[in-house]
């Protein structure tokens, strides 16, 4: 029963964060608020007994997304705090949040006759090994393909590109 | 960064349906969706910095032409 | 007689309970790591000083002892200030979310294995652990692995652009070396087939140790560990002769002293991990009890850190770059795709279990 308690108040903050999220002016305040998102869902996968999948939620998204996100943030020029789309939208946070609410009742409405609202069967990372590099290997074998090639020809472009600009390793290059 | 709130949802889903069955697959989609929502998430960042260096601004408002 | 079966009742009660058990490895490891984390913190100012032929602190305390706790106490007693163009939101919370993090990732360290031994009656050894549960290694590591967001929301809190850069250096150092860490300790998960850190302690019980199925594995990920705990020959973001601090520089009293902490604390869980992977946890002969096993060989292994902090220059960007990008990933890459040989030649001839 306090797990149940436990994983609306998740489920909560999780709706209210998106709140947040959107509603908020300033961009990097809503990248952290989009990081409690991350972490609120992570959490929710905890609830639901995969600890796997919120530790790479955790890992991925949270510690490499996230930074991705923030590093385009702070390294682009930005004139105005925010863009008219997002003056327009600040006038309505009151919407927002009238909608969480209510999605967040519907949520509770909608489990109040199941006993939980959580699954529990647990499902061991083996399985899910199994699962991935055997009944899905082809998918796993498209991005790995993908992925081989985009590296190499990211290293191809990189070293054509290479010769016309002097590589300032260890103070001035071979062609000195 | 709302594309990530959407990838999340579906994640949710997924994994909902892999704890109340029990099959691995919705954790193996899962994995599969976090993976590619990173790779288009590094996609994003590249573009987003070749805009600002080739126009000098993010806003995509003032981005009207197609020539770069 | 009245004792024993008082004892008796609470230990069958925690056994029951899952949720005290969580408290109890809770509590055991906070006790455990704030002790280390005081251990480690005075090795690092007296074997450093006693390399560089100087004294430590030797005024506090006898030999210096009490030093970390007036250091400390001077911390706490600073002014709480927030620079002028600081987004106090973020400032305040990023040292708080540091420390949580650090100590979340030993959660999964199975510390609390050998708390069972130290009650007087024979326990089940399985009595309060905890920490058997599987991805154990993984979530080890991802709260490990939160320390770039960390970097990048407090050097961009402070407000100046110094630290912001600061911040950009550190985040792109620790993400450079997450990649060799993770595929050093992939190979020893598929030496063991499991991602449970209990479980690999317990294979090693069978086995020969890890750092000598999987040594280069070892070597890997001990440079990665450096390089991600940002010491010493990595610590060029930080740098303190040279750079103020890095992205910490704005952060005074009580939030410097929760970042300065968590710095030590995710080098006792480092340490720890690097311990419990390759070096057989807390097995070891009989006298010593196993709690105090992974604790010697977790504090062994910070010394020989802190030894190469003495020893080495600090090395530049590039350099550090290309050595995490151009030579640790293809090695640490070509070591995982070598380990099934390795886990079959050594299950033949009997090293492994």
């Amino acid at each position: 029963m306090f797990v149940d308690v436990a994983y609306y108040i998740i489920v909560l903050a999780t709706l209210l964060s998106v709140v947040g999220f959107v509603v908020t002016k300033d961009i990097v305040r809503a990248a952290g608020l989009l990081l409690v998102v991350l972490a609120c869902v992570a959490a929710a996968f905890a609830f639901m007994n995969s600890l796997l999948l919120a530790m790479i939620q955790l890992m991925v998204y949270a510690g490499a997304v996230i930074v991705i996100f923030l590093f385009g943030v702070m390294l682009t020029r930005r004139e105005a705090p925010t863009s008219r789309l997002r003056q327009l939208v600040s006038h309505e946070n009151l919407t927002y949040l009238v909608f969480a609410a209510l999605l967040f009742l519907l949520i509770l409405r909608a489990s109040a006759g199941l006993t939980s609202p959580l699954g529990y069967l647990y499902v061991s990372p083996q399985l899910v090994a199994t699962s991935l590099y055997v009944e899905l290997r082809g998918v796993v074998y498209a991005l790995a393909a993908l992925i081989g090639a985009s590296s190499i020809g990211a290293i191809y472009v990189v070293r054509r590109e290479k010769k016309h600009f002097d590589t300032t390793q260890g103070g001035g290059g071979e062609k000195r | 960064m709302g594309i990530e709130l959407i990838f999340n949802a579906a994640n949710l889903n997924f994994v909902a349906y892999a704890s109340t069955t029990g099959l691995a697959e919705g954790l193996s989609l899962a994995i599969i969706s976090i993976s590619i929502a990173a790779a288009e998430a590094a996609i994003g960042i590249a573009i987003v910095l070749l805009l600002d260096k080739l126009f000098k601004t993010v806003d995509v408002d003032k981005i009207k032409e197609l020539k770069g | 007689m009245n004792t024993q079966i008082t004892l008796t009742g609470i230990i069958v009660f925690i056994e029951r309970n899952v949720y005290l058990r969580f408290l109890l490895v809770a509590i055991v490891a906070f006790i455990i790591v704030s002790i280390g984390s005081l251990i480690e913190l005075y090795i690092e100012r007296k074997f450093w000083a006693r390399i560089m032929s100087r004294y430590g602190p030797t005024e506090v305390g006898k030999f210096g002892t009490l030093q970390l706790i007036a250091d400390a106490v001077k911390f706490l007693v600073k002014e709480d200030f927030s620079p002028a163009a600081a987004d106090r939101t973020i400032y305040n919370l990023v040292p708080v979310f540091s420390v949580t993090v650090s100590f979340a990732s030993l959660l999964a360290i199975p510390f609390d294995y050998t708390v069972a031994s130290l009650f007087p009656r024979s326990l089940h050894p399985l009595t309060f652990v905890a920490s058997n549960f599987d991805p154990s290694l993984l979530v080890a590591f991802g709260f490990f692995a939160l320390e770039p967001l960390i970097v990048l929301f407090g050097g961009w809190a402070a407000g100046g652009k110094y630290t912001l850069i600061g911040g950009f250096r550190s985040a792109a150092q620790l993400i450079s070396y997450e990649i060799p860490l993770v595929l050093s300790f992939l190979s020893v998960v598929v030496l063991t087939q499991s991602l449970n850190l209990f479980q690999i302690i317990q294979t090693q019980a069978h086995s020969w140790p890890f750092a000598v199925l999987a040594f280069p594995a070892f070597i890997t990920f001990t440079v990665a560990l450096l390089a991600e705990l940002e010491r010493t020959p990595f610590d060029l973001t930080e740098a303190d002769t040279e750079l103020v601090s890095g992205w910490n520089t704005e952060y005074g009293g009580t939030k410097f002293l929760l970042v300065y902490l968590s710095e030590y604390i995710r080098a006792f869980a480092g340490s720890a991990i690097l311990v419990s992977l390759f070096l057989g946890g807390w097995l070891g002969p009989a006298p010593i009890p196993p709690l105090i096993w992974l604790f010697l060989k977790t504090i062994i292994v910070f010394t020989v850190l802190v030894w190469i902090r003495a020893a080495y220059p600090r090395v530049r960007i590039d350099q550090m770059l290309a050595l995490g990008w151009r030579i640790l990933i293809p090695v640490s890459a070509v070591w995982l795709i070598l380990t099934p040989f390795v886990a079959h030649l050594a299950m033949v001839h009997g090293a492994l279990a």
